[in-house]
């Protein structure tokens, strides 16, 4: 029996399933370490409690931002940001603030990527005079040296320069014309604006609110905020201007210039990097040619699902079609067309469904050269139902695969080593299930019935949803997932998290609640779930960190 | 801004003879001369173990000599130039988790990362996650005084190289205390930068008054902006709540130090501490690994390598003027990473990478030549070390060298022997029979000897070198005791 509308909360690998009836989507984490579940009971009724505003902290630009932000501010195309500075760790997001450490290496990366640019802008008579607002009558010229801080810094710290600040940055000038020229000025003056505070780290104040600890963000700030969370940089002049005009002054407001955003080519783009990076795309293991294909085929789906069906998201689950070309089809074991270029396929009997059959998705949870049914299952519960597995106890190795022995010699027997050991089996459960009715798909995605080595090993692709029920393949897993409908739930977290740069606070549970009903209610529209995110109330608003 | 301080001018002008007079220090342009050099630590690293399956160390690694006048084997045969000054410590042996219970100092029975907290810190650690300062900080935090680095941490491999990993990415090994808790120091991996950090304020020689003003104005636009910058910072704080102050204030003493070290006056380029030659663009930053349809790695020049070789090259030549200069007395140079997927064709001849080299490898590796095969890729490490040993050993100084008063030890991650997580009796995945190098005069390190230090715990070797260079504690985390016979 499969339960239609069930949910897992897995605690500590203990093996019991717990089963919230009304809550459609989220499922819970389990392990030590691992946030709260927000849809676990909490003081009050959390059923009833109103989403309140999420905690925000100080967040460092990313390498992607500080590159796009530059590019926008400079006319840079050098993307030095990309060669200075030290890169993130993907959590699965580059974003996560919990990881921004400060360090020399850091710093010193900043500066010289600052001082780089600032020369390389300055070194062009064309960019040097697109951000210079007027021309110098001389190398003293301090009333053409203002508006040029006006009009740099508004750019830079997205907000205007008050007066005070001007005198402050013109002080520079004295130190610059010792032994240079109006634009060494200049090059001070974009130095130290480009390492503010406020340009390298994403600051919200905002006015203090009704209840303690929260504020309502600036109309600069909120500018900020969509522009670094639909677009991946800095707010533009025109965000700014709107900003100042007082647009993003209501939550419908915000949702027009919102959508705006995110029908640009940017907001495309980035909506594909957060599904790059949640799904594990963003950088495949195997040769350039293939690699580009995988991205090309999950890229179109989502932008299919997303921005050109615009119907329900579960289509990128459960898609009959996908975008190959001819060496793509022949791989999957599709009709190849003859033709070259990419076209859309239809799965036919393949046992292909949606993007848990992309060599993209399949090519996760490997271990050495082969799939991992454990990694691969691991990975599912991670990214596809937000829970957390425990790590294994400090007594085991998790290093390699179970062994070869005498009586196990097909991959099948051989895992089931995780299962004969109480303490294994409880976490393994969860996991190898769900990997090994993927196993008729190989780490690049291509079809197997038998295992290599050993071909008197049938691989059948049967596998369990711990709890909910069984299912083969691919396409059977895709079709179980969306009768679960804990996809709802986990999609919305995952956006809340690429949004927030960290893990859902037990304090988050509401809003997430409230973003994943509306997103099933309202046929799923993964567009509209990004706009309802963006225009809620709370979108305006931060909670201080505790 | 801020006025330099006195101490800065003195430190610049006198070297490390920070104990004289100020105006004997700045009018004797060679007091340093006279004065006690102090002492430094420098730490080396290596990714990989000492052998592999079914591999023989004894042939490979371990010299057969015990004492003075040991043999040389093929893994460490790069060393010969500075044989006699290095001494061997084989036979360690970290302890791991027995029914699950960790003992002191040990590490849970997997492998990779597990063993570094223990091996580096001396501190039991049951996830792989660090409790304890790394012996670079206890030994920067001891020596640095008022140098413009206190421990410089660095790393040769750029990247992890594996999944999506990114430069400077991959498994930390440098934690300095923060508090009640530690905190981890990522390193410089880019020899470019290094430079620029340790040298960029540097004058170059002979050149005109005019070009020293020049350059003096550009170190004046630098201080200026990065003091502009901590102003900002520290107004900006005051707006804001604790959680984000306390993320203002680490990146806040971040900028601050990096302005003290540009308005640092550098030393007088006399004698031995001479500006060294720019490295240069850094060599191309590689691929993550990639593999073909067959599964198998492919190897592909520009996957997994990053120009390593130029690279340590370069950083051994910085590292060594950084001593030299008295920049700094602590050092931790990574040569790889923990579990290193460094694609070692490029360095020697192998197309496989570090890790798998331990194993038996991928590629054009036979069954029979794997662990000749590793010490091929051991051997590379020794390269580089035993020519930042032979430079710091060149460059004279009161008491002989600048290797004299060190303590250069360099570990690998790994060693060889049983595999507790698998029960396998000869694996690269054991913390059996580990080995040490250790080099430098300092407290009377004794080099050119093979000691065998059988059962000792790897740890003992950090704590003699620690205490050759000043360290009082006797006991790094939970391990006591020196090495006898090392000093």
């Amino acid at each position: 029996m499969r339960p239609a509308l069930v949910l897992l909360a897995v605690t500590a690998c203990t093996g019991d399933i717990v089963v919230p009836s009304t809550l459609p989507g989220t499922t819970g984490p389990s392990g030590p370490g691992s946030p709260a579940d927000p849809s676990q009971p909490g003081p009050g009724d959390p059923m009833q409690a109103p989403p309140t505003p999420a905690v925000t902290e100080l967040r460092r630009l990313t390498r992607t931002e500080l590159d796009r932000t530059l590019s926008l501010l400079l006319g840079d195309t050098t993307h030095a940001a990309l060669t200075l500075m030290p890169g993130e760790e993907l959590t699965p997001f580059d974003n996560d603030y919990s990881k921004q450490q400060a360090s020399a290496v850091w710093v010193e990366a900043a500066e010289r990527l600052v001082q780089q640019v600032t020369q390389a802008t300055l070194a062009s008579a064309t960019r040097k005079a697109a951000i210079l607002p007027c021309t110098p009558a001389n190398d003293d010229d301090l009333a053409c040296l203002a508006p040029f801080i006006k009009s740099f810094g508004r750019r830079a710290l997205h907000r205007p320069i008050t007066d005070a600040e001007v005198t402050e940055l013109s002080s520079l000038h004295a130190l610059a014309r010792q032994r240079g020229t109006f634009t060494t000025s200049m090059g001070l003056v974009m130095q130290r604006l480009l390492l503010d505070p406020e340009f390298l780290f994403r600051v919200e104040v905002g006015t203090p609110g009704a209840t303690a600890g929260t504020s309502q963000l600036g109309a600069y700030e909120l500018a900020a905020r969509l522009s670094f969370f639909l677009l991946g940089h800095a707010p533009s002049d025109a965000l700014l201007d709107a900003a100042e005009r007082g647009e993003l002054d209501t939550p419908a407001q915000v949702r027009t210039v919102a959508q705006g955003l995110l029908e640009s080519s940017e907001g495309h783009s980035q909506l594909e990097l957060f599904h790059a990076m949640w799904l594990g795309y963003l950088s495949l293991p195997h040769d350039a040619m293939f690699n580009a294909r995988a991205v090309n085929e999950t890229t179109a789906l989502v932008r299919k699902v997303v921005f050109e069906d615009r119907g329900d998201y579960r289509g990128l689950f459960t898609s009959t079609q996908t975008w190959v070309d001819d060496t793509m089809a022949e791989h999957y074991g599709l009709p190849k067309s003859g033709a070259a270029g990419y076209r859309w396929v239809d799965y036919g009997s393949t046992g292909r469904m949606g993007i848990l059959s992309h060599a993209s998705l399949l090519s996760n949870g490997v271990k050495q050269t082969d799939t991992s049914p454990t990694l691969r299952g691991k990975w599912i519960r991670n990214r596809l139902f937000c829970q957390e597995i425990a790590p294994p106890p400090p007594n085991v190795v998790a290093d390699v695969p179970p062994p070869e022995t005498g009586s196990a010699v097909c991959k099948k027997d051989r895992y089931a080593a995780h299962d004969q050991v109480m303490s294994c089996a409880a976490c393994h459960l969860q996991m190898d299930p769900i990997g090994f009715g993927l196993e008729q798909f190989d780490r690049t995605g291509a079809f197997r019935s038998a295992e290599a080595a050993h071909p008197e090993c049938e691989i059948r692709g049967e596998g369990a949803l711990q709890g909910v029920g069984n299912f083969v393949g691919a396409k059977g897993l895709a079709e179980l997932m969306v009768q679960t409908s804990s996809l709802d739930g986990c999609v919305t977290r995952q956006l809340f998290r690429f949004g927030t740069g960290r893990r859902e606070l037990p304090t988050d549970g509401a809003l997430i609640r409230d973003l994943s009903q509306g997103f099933a209610k309202g046929g799923r529209r993964f567009d509209q779930l990004v706009l309802d995110y963006v225009s809620h109330p709370t979108f305006a608003q931060r909670q201080e960190a505790p | 801004m801020k006025p330099l301080s006195r101490r800065l001018v003195l430190r610049g002008a006198a070297g490390f003879g920070l104990s004289l007079p100020l105006l004997e220090a700045m009018l004797d342009g060679k007091a340093w001369a006279q004065a006690q050099p102090p002492k430094r630590y420098l730490l080396g690293f290596a990714g990989c173990s000492l052998g592999g399956y079914d591999g023989n160390i004894a042939q490979t690694l371990v010299p057969t000599t015990v004492g003075a006048s040991y043999d040389l084997k093929p893994a460490l045969a790069n060393l010969a130039p500075v044989k006699s000054q290095v001494t061997v410590v084989t036979g360690l042996k970290l302890p791991w988790a027995v029914n699950g219970v960790v003992p002191a100092g040990g590490k849970a029975v997997q492998f990779h990362y597990y063993q570094v907290a223990p091996l580096l810190t001396g501190q039991r650690s049951t996830d792989g996650s660090f409790s304890k300062p790394t012996t670079e900080h206890l030994a920067g935090d001891l020596l640095g005084g008022n140098t413009t680095f206190k421990t410089l941490v660095t790393r040769v491999q750029v990247s992890s190289y594996v999944d999506a990993a990114q430069p400077g990415t991959g498994q930390a090994i440098s934690f300095r205390q923060n508090g009640t808790s530690v905190q981890q120091v990522p390193p410089r991996y880019s020899p470019q930068q290094l430079f620029q950090a340790l040298f960029g304020n540097f004058a170059g020689n002979g050149l005109t008054p005019d070009q020293v003003a020049e350059q003096k104005w550009l170190v004046e636009q630098r201080r200026s902006v990065l003091d502009g910058v901590g102003d900002r910072m520290t107004k900006l704080k005051a707006r804001l709540g604790v959680a984000d102050q306390r993320r203002v204030d680490a990146h806040l003493a971040e900028f601050r130090e990096l302005e003290t070290r540009v308005a640092a006056i550098p030393p007088p380029m006399a004698g031995t501490c001479l500006k060294p030659a720019d490295p240069g663009a850094d060599p191309t930053v590689g691929g993550n690994q990639q593999t073909n349809t067959e599964g198998n790695i492919t190897y592909a020049q520009n996957l997994g390598y990053s120009g390593e070789d130029a690279r340590a090259k370069a950083m051994c030549d910085l590292i060594h003027m950084a001593i030299t200069c008295d920049l700094t007395r602590s050092v931790l140079l990574q040569f790889t990473n923990s579990q290193s997927f460094m694609n070692m064709q490029a360095i020697s001849g192998q197309k496989s990478d570090l890790h798998e080299l331990s194993h038996g490898g991928f590629g054009n590796l036979t069954d029979a030549d794997t662990t000749q095969a590793l010490a091929r890729g051991i051997n590379w490490h020794m390269k580089h070390w035993a020519y930042l040993l032979a430079k710091l050993q060149a460059t004279p100084e009161p008491g002989g060298s600048v290797l004299s008063n060190m303590a250069a030890i360099f570990t690998w991650e790994g060693g060889h022997g049983l595999d507790p997580a698998d029960g396998r009796a000869v694996s690269a995945h054991s913390t059996e029979n580990m080995a040490m190098l250790v080099a430098g005069g300092a407290g009377g390190l004794k080099g050119g000897l093979h000691l065998k230090a059988t059962g000792l715990h790897p740890s003992q070797v950090l704590l003699t070198g620690l205490r050759a260079v000043g360290y009082t504690g006797t006991a790094l985390g939970e391990v006591s005791g020196e090495i006898p016979g090392l000093r």
